[in-house]
Protein backbone atom coordinates (compact mmCIF):
# COMPACT_ATOMS: atom_id res chain seq x y z
CA UNK A 1 0.00 0.00 0.00
CA UNK A 2 3.09 2.29 0.81
CA UNK A 3 4.66 2.23 -2.43
CA UNK A 4 1.39 2.16 -4.48
CA UNK A 5 0.47 5.94 -2.64
CA UNK A 6 4.30 6.99 -3.23
CA UNK A 7 3.68 6.38 -6.78
CA UNK A 8 0.55 8.00 -7.22
CA UNK A 9 2.10 11.34 -5.49
CA UNK A 10 5.16 11.21 -7.82
CA UNK A 11 2.82 10.53 -11.13
CA UNK A 12 0.71 13.62 -10.32
CA UNK A 13 3.21 16.17 -9.56
CA UNK A 14 3.38 18.63 -12.53
CA UNK A 15 6.72 17.88 -14.85
CA UNK A 16 7.05 21.82 -14.71
CA UNK A 17 7.02 22.09 -11.17
CA UNK A 18 9.15 25.46 -10.07
CA UNK A 19 11.92 24.42 -7.37
CA UNK A 20 10.21 27.24 -5.21
CA UNK A 21 7.13 24.93 -4.67
CA UNK A 22 10.07 22.12 -4.52
CA UNK A 23 11.68 24.57 -1.81
CA UNK A 24 9.64 23.18 0.66
CA UNK A 25 10.86 19.24 0.31
CA UNK A 26 14.35 20.38 1.05
CA UNK A 27 15.58 22.72 -2.26
CA UNK A 28 16.87 25.58 -0.45
CA UNK A 29 20.83 25.95 -1.62
CA UNK A 30 22.84 26.25 -5.10
CA UNK A 31 24.04 22.83 -3.96
CA UNK A 32 20.67 21.03 -4.07
CA UNK A 33 20.53 22.26 -8.09
CA UNK A 34 23.93 22.25 -9.00
CA UNK A 35 24.73 19.01 -7.07
CA UNK A 36 28.27 18.59 -5.24
CA UNK A 37 30.76 18.44 -8.11
CA UNK A 38 29.50 22.17 -8.86
CA UNK A 39 30.67 23.86 -5.85
CA UNK A 40 29.16 26.96 -4.67
CA UNK A 41 32.23 29.34 -4.62
CA UNK A 42 33.07 30.14 -8.34
CA UNK A 43 36.24 32.03 -9.84
CA UNK A 44 36.18 35.42 -9.83
CA UNK A 45 40.00 36.26 -9.86
CA UNK A 46 39.24 35.36 -6.08
CA UNK A 47 37.03 32.82 -5.14
CA UNK A 48 33.75 34.75 -4.40
CA UNK A 49 30.44 33.05 -2.93
CA UNK A 50 27.19 33.24 -5.91
CA UNK A 51 24.13 34.82 -3.53
CA UNK A 52 22.03 32.59 -1.68
CA UNK A 53 19.11 30.94 -3.51
CA UNK A 54 16.84 32.46 -1.39
CA UNK A 55 17.91 35.87 -2.55
CA UNK A 56 16.89 35.22 -5.84
CA UNK A 57 13.53 33.25 -4.86
CA UNK A 58 12.70 35.98 -2.90
CA UNK A 59 13.46 38.47 -6.03
CA UNK A 60 10.81 36.50 -7.85
CA UNK A 61 13.09 34.24 -9.99
CA UNK A 62 11.62 30.78 -10.68
CA UNK A 63 13.74 27.59 -11.03
CA UNK A 64 11.58 25.28 -13.04
CA UNK A 65 13.20 21.30 -12.88
CA UNK A 66 14.14 21.60 -16.97
CA UNK A 67 16.22 24.46 -16.04
CA UNK A 68 18.72 22.47 -13.97
CA UNK A 69 21.10 20.94 -16.48
CA UNK A 70 21.02 24.31 -18.13
CA UNK A 71 22.27 25.82 -14.87
CA UNK A 72 25.01 23.37 -14.31
CA UNK A 73 26.85 23.70 -17.74
CA UNK A 74 26.70 27.12 -16.85
CA UNK A 75 28.09 26.94 -13.77
CA UNK A 76 31.14 24.80 -15.36
CA UNK A 77 31.97 27.20 -17.59
CA UNK A 78 32.09 30.08 -15.15
CA UNK A 79 34.62 28.60 -13.68
CA UNK A 80 37.00 29.26 -16.78
CA UNK A 81 35.37 32.52 -17.68
CA UNK A 82 34.14 34.40 -14.52
CA UNK A 83 37.47 36.26 -14.29
CA UNK A 84 37.77 36.87 -17.98
CA UNK A 85 39.65 40.04 -18.54
CA UNK A 86 39.68 41.86 -14.99
CA UNK A 87 41.33 44.29 -16.16
CA UNK A 88 38.83 45.52 -18.45
CA UNK A 89 36.05 44.63 -16.93
CA UNK A 90 37.30 46.46 -14.29
CA UNK A 91 37.80 49.67 -16.53
CA UNK A 92 34.18 49.33 -18.10
CA UNK A 93 32.48 48.92 -14.44
CA UNK A 94 33.88 52.25 -13.48
CA UNK A 95 32.83 54.13 -16.11
CA UNK A 96 29.13 52.37 -15.54
CA UNK A 97 28.89 53.74 -12.02
CA UNK A 98 29.70 57.17 -13.47
CA UNK A 99 27.04 56.69 -15.79
CA UNK A 100 24.80 55.31 -13.44
CA UNK A 101 25.62 58.61 -10.91
CA UNK A 102 24.34 60.65 -13.85
CA UNK B 1 34.87 43.79 -40.21
CA UNK B 2 31.37 43.54 -40.04
CA UNK B 3 28.61 45.46 -38.70
CA UNK B 4 26.08 44.40 -37.79
CA UNK B 5 22.82 45.15 -35.11
CA UNK B 6 21.62 43.04 -32.24
CA UNK B 7 18.03 43.12 -31.06
CA UNK B 8 17.00 42.48 -27.84
CA UNK B 9 12.89 41.54 -28.61
CA UNK B 10 10.44 41.09 -26.02
CA UNK B 11 10.63 37.35 -26.84
CA UNK B 12 14.44 37.26 -25.89
CA UNK B 13 13.30 39.37 -22.26
CA UNK B 14 11.04 36.71 -22.08
CA UNK B 15 13.03 34.20 -22.37
CA UNK B 16 16.00 35.46 -20.26
CA UNK B 17 13.89 36.77 -17.47
CA UNK B 18 15.01 33.80 -15.28
CA UNK B 19 18.39 34.33 -16.50
CA UNK B 20 20.65 33.98 -13.23
CA UNK B 21 23.61 36.37 -14.43
CA UNK B 22 26.42 35.16 -11.66
CA UNK B 23 26.12 32.00 -12.62
CA UNK B 24 24.79 31.90 -16.61
CA UNK B 25 24.69 35.65 -17.21
CA UNK B 26 27.57 34.80 -19.92
CA UNK B 27 25.57 31.83 -21.59
CA UNK B 28 21.57 32.25 -21.16
CA UNK B 29 21.25 35.79 -20.23
CA UNK B 30 20.00 38.62 -23.22
CA UNK B 31 22.62 39.13 -24.92
CA UNK B 32 23.82 35.65 -25.29
CA UNK B 33 20.58 34.57 -26.90
CA UNK B 34 20.70 37.82 -29.03
CA UNK B 35 23.06 36.36 -30.69
CA UNK B 36 22.62 32.36 -30.69
CA UNK B 37 21.79 32.12 -33.98
CA UNK B 38 25.42 32.88 -35.19
CA UNK B 39 27.12 31.40 -32.38
CA UNK B 40 25.18 28.96 -30.27
CA UNK B 41 27.70 28.29 -27.87
CA UNK B 42 28.57 31.71 -27.09
CA UNK B 43 29.58 33.37 -23.80
CA UNK B 44 28.78 37.54 -23.59
CA UNK B 45 30.89 38.82 -21.31
CA UNK B 46 31.35 42.80 -20.10
CA UNK B 47 33.40 43.93 -22.55
CA UNK B 48 33.88 40.74 -24.61
CA UNK B 49 31.95 38.35 -26.35
CA UNK B 50 33.81 34.74 -26.40
CA UNK B 51 31.81 33.03 -29.71
CA UNK B 52 32.58 29.54 -28.86
CA UNK B 53 33.19 28.59 -24.52
CA UNK B 54 34.09 25.49 -25.39
CA UNK B 55 37.24 26.32 -27.52
CA UNK B 56 37.98 29.17 -24.66
CA UNK B 57 37.77 26.79 -21.70
CA UNK B 58 40.02 24.29 -23.76
CA UNK B 59 42.69 27.35 -24.64
CA UNK B 60 42.14 28.58 -20.84
CA UNK B 61 43.31 25.10 -19.49
CA UNK B 62 46.09 25.48 -21.82
CA UNK B 63 47.82 28.03 -20.96
CA UNK B 64 47.53 27.92 -17.68
CA UNK B 65 46.49 24.63 -16.23
CA UNK B 66 43.71 23.49 -13.67
CA UNK B 67 44.90 26.24 -10.94
CA UNK B 68 44.59 28.69 -13.48
CA UNK B 69 40.71 28.47 -13.98
CA UNK B 70 39.43 31.64 -14.89
CA UNK B 71 42.35 33.52 -15.18
CA UNK B 72 43.55 33.57 -19.01
CA UNK B 73 42.97 37.53 -19.05
CA UNK B 74 44.17 39.06 -22.03
CA UNK B 75 45.20 35.87 -23.83
CA UNK B 76 42.06 35.07 -25.07
CA UNK B 77 42.44 38.30 -27.41
CA UNK B 78 45.66 37.28 -28.68
CA UNK B 79 44.26 33.83 -29.60
CA UNK B 80 41.70 35.61 -31.11
CA UNK B 81 39.14 33.50 -28.93
CA UNK B 82 36.94 37.07 -28.12
CA UNK B 83 36.26 40.23 -29.13
CA UNK B 84 35.33 43.49 -27.62
CA UNK B 85 32.12 45.16 -27.11
CA UNK B 86 30.40 48.47 -27.07
CA UNK B 87 30.17 50.56 -23.82
CA UNK B 88 26.65 50.92 -24.53
CA UNK B 89 26.20 46.92 -24.71
CA UNK B 90 27.83 46.55 -21.31
CA UNK B 91 26.09 49.29 -20.06
CA UNK B 92 22.26 47.31 -20.98
CA UNK B 93 23.97 44.13 -19.75
CA UNK B 94 24.66 45.44 -15.90
CA UNK B 95 21.22 46.99 -16.33
CA UNK B 96 19.31 44.05 -16.96
CA UNK B 97 21.65 41.64 -14.81
CA UNK B 98 20.40 44.30 -11.46
CA UNK B 99 17.00 43.66 -12.78
CA UNK B 100 14.27 40.98 -11.15
CA UNK B 101 12.62 38.80 -13.56
CA UNK B 102 9.75 41.01 -13.63
CA UNK B 103 11.36 43.84 -14.35
CA UNK B 104 13.31 42.14 -17.36
CA UNK B 105 10.09 41.46 -18.56
CA UNK B 106 8.50 45.04 -18.47
CA UNK B 107 12.00 46.43 -20.18
CA UNK B 108 11.56 47.82 -23.95
CA UNK B 109 13.34 46.61 -26.84
CA UNK B 110 16.69 47.64 -27.59
CA UNK B 111 19.11 47.48 -30.59
CA UNK B 112 22.72 47.44 -29.93
CA UNK B 113 25.72 47.56 -33.39
CA UNK B 114 28.34 45.13 -33.01
CA UNK B 115 31.28 45.16 -35.19
CA UNK B 116 32.32 41.17 -35.69
CA UNK B 117 35.92 40.96 -36.93
CA UNK B 118 36.81 38.59 -39.60
CA UNK B 119 37.80 35.55 -37.84
CA UNK B 120 34.38 35.80 -35.87
CA UNK B 121 32.49 35.93 -38.96
CA UNK B 122 34.32 32.51 -39.85
CA UNK B 123 33.34 31.05 -36.71
CA UNK B 124 29.17 31.20 -38.26
CA UNK B 125 28.07 28.52 -39.48
CA UNK B 126 30.31 26.30 -42.47
CA UNK B 127 32.56 29.62 -42.16
CA UNK B 128 31.87 30.95 -45.63
CA UNK B 129 30.86 34.21 -45.57
CA UNK B 130 27.85 33.66 -48.05
CA UNK B 131 26.48 31.39 -44.90
CA UNK B 132 27.14 33.88 -42.63
CA UNK B 133 24.87 36.48 -44.25
CA UNK B 134 22.15 33.53 -45.01
CA UNK B 135 22.17 33.30 -40.87
CA UNK B 136 22.60 37.13 -40.25
CA UNK B 137 19.75 37.95 -42.58
CA UNK B 138 16.70 35.06 -41.63
CA UNK B 139 17.07 36.06 -38.01
CA UNK B 140 15.15 37.63 -36.15
CA UNK B 141 17.05 38.98 -33.28
CA UNK B 142 20.40 40.01 -36.06
CA UNK B 143 20.56 42.71 -39.12
CA UNK B 144 23.54 43.98 -41.17
CA UNK B 145 23.94 47.25 -40.64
Amino acid sequence: MKNTSSKTKSTTMPRNATLFLSQKRGVSTWTDILGDEHPIEIFEGKRKPISNLQSYIQRGYKFSENRKEELKKAAIMKKFIGALMPDIQEQFLITRRINFKK
Amino acid sequence: MTKIKIKVTKDILARSANCVSEIEGGANCALALAIRDIFPDANVQYGVIIPNQQDFAKACLEINGKEGLGMCNSEIIKRELGFKTSGVIMTFMMYFDTSTPEQREMMKEEEFKLELPDWAVSKIGNGEIEEAKKIISSSKTLEFV
